[in-house]
C-alpha cells in the first residue's frame, strides 16, 4: 500500500513537472501549445531573383 | 537584404563546428535584391564594419571576401585597391572563392532574435522548423533592429509585415527604443 501511495505522489509530481515545463516564463502558453501563426506578409514578398554574397568580417 | 545566415568557410575541415573549426572562419552569408542594394555597396559596408588592416592571429577571426562568380571577385579586388590607397596601408583581406559554406549551429541564427523570449516565441509558432527561420526574412530584419541597425521610423514602417502579436511588437519596440 504504501509502495502504490509512492508510485502515485511521482507520478502526480511528475505530471506537474511536465505541465509547468509546457508553459512560458511568465505563466503564457509556450509556442508549442499555441496555435500557429500565418506567414509574415514580408516573408510572401520575398523576391525570387536573389544574389548571395559572403564575408568573415575577423 | 533578403536574409542572412551566419557559418563556417575558407577551411578544408569537412562539416566543421563552433568547438570544431579547423582552418575555417567565421562567414557571414547574404541573399540580396540586386534591384535594391549592389555588390559594391555591400563592399562599402564590409569595409566599414571591420578594421581590414588588423592581421588577426586566428583563422577563426579572418577578413575575407568569399566571391561567389568572376565579376564579384573584380569588384572585390577594384575595392581592396581603392580602399589601401583611401588608408594608405596595408590591407590585409584576403579575396577567395567560395568553395564551401557550412551553416552554423541553430543557436548562432539570428542570434539577438534567439535571447527575445516573447518575440521569439511568435517566431517558433510561424516556423516551427528552423531551417524555414533562418530563410524568413522577417526573422533577418528583426534581427537586424535588435542588433542596433535602422531606425525607430523604419521600424515602425516595418512592424507590420513582420507577423507579430500585439505583445510581441511591444516587446520590440521596446527592445529597439528610440
Amino acid at each position: 500500500m504504501l509502495i502504490i501511495a509512492l508510485l502515485m505522489t511521482l507520478l502526480i509530481s511528475s505530471l506537474g513537472a511536465f505541465f509547468a515545463l509546457t508553459k512560458g516564463r511568465d505563466g503564457a502558453p509556450s509556442a508549442s501549445e499555441s496555435p500557429p501563426l500565418p506567414t509574415p506578409s514580408i516573408d510572401g514578398q520575398t523576391p525570387k531573383e536573389t544574389e548571395t554574397a559572403s564575408f568573415a568580417l575577423g | 537584404m533578403v536574409r542572412t545566415r551566419v557559418g563556417y568557410a575558407g577551411g578544408d575541415k569537412k562539416d566543421p563546428t563552433y568547438y570544431n573549426l579547423g582552418n575555417h572562419s567565421e562567414t557571414v552569408q547574404i541573399d540580396y535584391d540586386p534591384t535594391k542594394i549592389s555588390y559594391e555597396e555591400l563592399l562599402a559596408v564590409f569595409w566599414e564594419a571591420h578594421n581590414p588592416t588588423y592581421p588577426s592571429p586566428s583563422r577563426q577571426y579572418m577578413s575575407i571576401i568569399f566571391t561567389h562568380n568572376e565579376e564579384q571577385r573584380e569588384l572585390a579586388k577594384a575595392s581592396r585597391t581603392q580602399k589601401a590607397t583611401e588608408r594608405g596601408d596595408e590591407i590585409v583581406t584576403e579575396i577567395k572563392p567560395l568553395a564551401q559554406f557550412y551553416l552554423a549551429e541553430d543557436y548562432h541564427q539570428k542570434y539577438m532574435l534567439q535571447q527575445r523570449e516573447t518575440i521569439m516565441a511568435d517566431f517558433q509558432r510561424m516556423y516551427p522548423d528552423m531551417a524555414d527561420f533562418i530563410a524568413s526574412m522577417a526573422a533577418t530584419r528583426v534581427n537586424g533592429y535588435l542588433g542596433g541597425y535602422g531606425t525607430r521610423a523604419s521600424l515602425q514602417r516595418d512592424l507590420d509585415s513582420f507577423g507579430l502579436t500585439e505583445r510581441a511588437k511591444e516587446a520590440l519596440l521596446q527592445a529597439v527604443g528610440d
